[in-house]
């Protein structure tokens, strides 16, 4: 027997961390929620993917249904995009493994790469990515929530995409762009008391060694923080976690005004007046810990909003996907880190 | 859509509303109890009687509460999000009278049954058919 450990490659420690949960809905409490969110961002188009799974929580529903959705939003200037369900019969879920088919779109994991495929029906987007893990995951699980059990999270902030989308007849090709991925699952119903801010965080620069991504869940009204994390990697390894009260995260007083607000499904529209949208102007997220600190300050340029019905009642949870201009800047035992980057935000509001 | 016209597409989504979205359904008859809504959609007349429980459909006729006339390509402009009710009502493509205690139940009503129509599940498919019955997505 040889006495040296063998590291598990990064596709190894996926496939055993990032599988597909899928609890079934016979357990009866109708709230079981799951999606792997890809976000892929090029010189000419940024591309924001989710597949989804989640209990029909309706009191009409069926005892075991479940929805399958398929968000997507591309913006190459022009934004474009929907969410798209499905029935039973045209989706299938594999638990305990990465592999998802929703009608014609489809994610998998094969060959150490997730392969991601979509052709929405309704609108003219398709695409083919293939997305190249380039960090280990980190597996966050038991993130507290106010009602119900706790959210898991699993989450690999930097992989190389390659592939193309089609977005009304304009077709980008692209070869080893910045991408992001997380997973996440647990039992609560939308609109429940809670919501986040989130966000990752990848460098311009190829060369930077250095991804991070930020979490803090509040409750709804945003008056207690239930849990808040930033995880940094360099290179391929999570070498510094900042918790709880090493954080401070500071919004600014100003709000973000963006010209243009893209909202899909579209119909939802008529349910969220336009003009809301409670993003602050800047974020900025500190940690410290020790000799080990960090800043990440993020400016929004852009905002889209997947709109989805509450289920707890008649209302509306947004989920503001906001782009924005970020820099980093910090020292994490003993080297300095200080770049610049883009990401998507995520803020969780309601209607 | 229906062969029959607006008002078989309106008796179609009530029923998707009372089997698969009884909340929304609820609040709308509860919202609009007691009120008659004329609507005229491309000119095709539509009554709608609420009560408590029900909504009751026929033909236009004699006065209404609230008074409504728009056309289909308004409507689907509104579904698409590509125009606002506030912008569709001072574009002249949608048209309210009533009082403004009326319009305004009728506001919540509206609201009511979208809500509705985006949890039931068989409503997308009543969309589908309805938007096949427009010509084309222009100017509304």
């Amino acid at each position: 027997m040889s006495s040296r450990m063998s590291v598990p490659s990064i596709a190894d420690t996926i496939a055993s961390v990032d599988f597909t949960r899928l609890t079934s809905p016979r357990d009866g409490r109708r709230c079981f929620k799951e999606w792997h969110h890809f976000v892929v961002m090029t010189e000419e188009v940024d591309l924001l993917v989710n597949f989804s799974l989640c209990d029909d929580a309706r009191p009409e529903a069926p005892p075991n249904a479940q929805q399958a959705r398929v968000v997507v939003t591309a913006n190459d200037g022009a934004w474009e995009g929907d969410v798209e369900t499905f029935d039973v019969g045209e989706s299938y879920a594999a638990g305990g493994r990465i592999l998802l088919e929703f009608g014609p779109n489809r994610l998998c994991f094969e060959d150490g790469r997730y392969q991601v495929t979509v052709a929405l029906r309704s609108r003219p987007i398709q695409l083919e990515l293939e997305l190249e893990p380039v960090t280990r995951p980190a597996y966050i699980p038991s993130i507290p929530m106010l009602e119900g059990p706790p959210l898991h999270w699993v989450v690999v902030p930097r992989l190389l995409a390659s592939g193309w989308v089609v977005v009304d007849k304009r077709k980008y090709s692209f070869e080893s762009v910045p991408a992001y991925h997380d997973h996440n699952w647990g039992h609560f119903l939308w609109g429940h008391n809670i919501a986040w801010d989130w966000s990752y965080l990848l460098p311009n620069d190829a060369a930077t060694p250095w991804s991070l991504t930020f979490l803090r869940l509040t409750d709804r009204p945003r008056t207690a923080a239930l849990s808040q994390d930033i995880l940094v990697w360099r290179r391929d390894r999570m070498c510094e976690v900042f918790r709880e009260q090493d954080l401070e995260f500071e919004f600014d007083r100003g709000h973000f005004r963006p010209a243009e607000v893209f909202r899909v499904p579209r119909v939802m529209g008529l349910l969220v007046p336009r003009g809301r949208c409670d993003i602050p102007a800047a974020l900025t997220v500190r940690g410290r810990r020790g000799e080990n600190w960090i800043e990440c300050r993020c400016v929004p340029d852009t905002l889209s909003q997947v709109l989805i019905p509450s289920e707890r009642d008649l209302g509306v949870t947004i989920f503001n996907e906001v782009g924005a201009a970020s820099e980093v800047r910090g020292s994490i035992d003993g080297q300095a880190l200080a770049y610049q980057g883009r990401s998507i935000m995520e803020f969780i509001r309601y209607a | 859509m229906p062969d029959g016209g607006f008002g078989e597409f309106l008796a179609r989504s009530f029923e998707l509303l009372a089997c698969e979205a009884r909340e929304a359904r609820n609040l709308l008859c509860g919202t609009l109890a007691g009120c008659d809504v004329h609507i005229w959609v491309d000119g095709e007349p539509v009554r709608l009687e609420f009560e408590p429980s029900t909504i009751r459909l026929s033909g236009a006729r004699g006065s209404a509460c609230i008074e409504v006339r728009t056309s289909r390509a308004a409507i689907l402009a509104l579904l698409d999000d590509r125009i606002s009710l506030d912008q569709a009502i001072l574009r002249d493509a949608l048209e309210l009278r009533g009082r403004p205690a009326d319009l305004l139940r009728f506001y919540d009503g509206l609201i009511a049954y979208v809500h509705g129509a985006v949890r039931a599940p068989s409503f997308p498919r009543l969309f589908d058919a309805f938007r096949a019955t427009v010509p084309e997505e222009g100017e509304c």
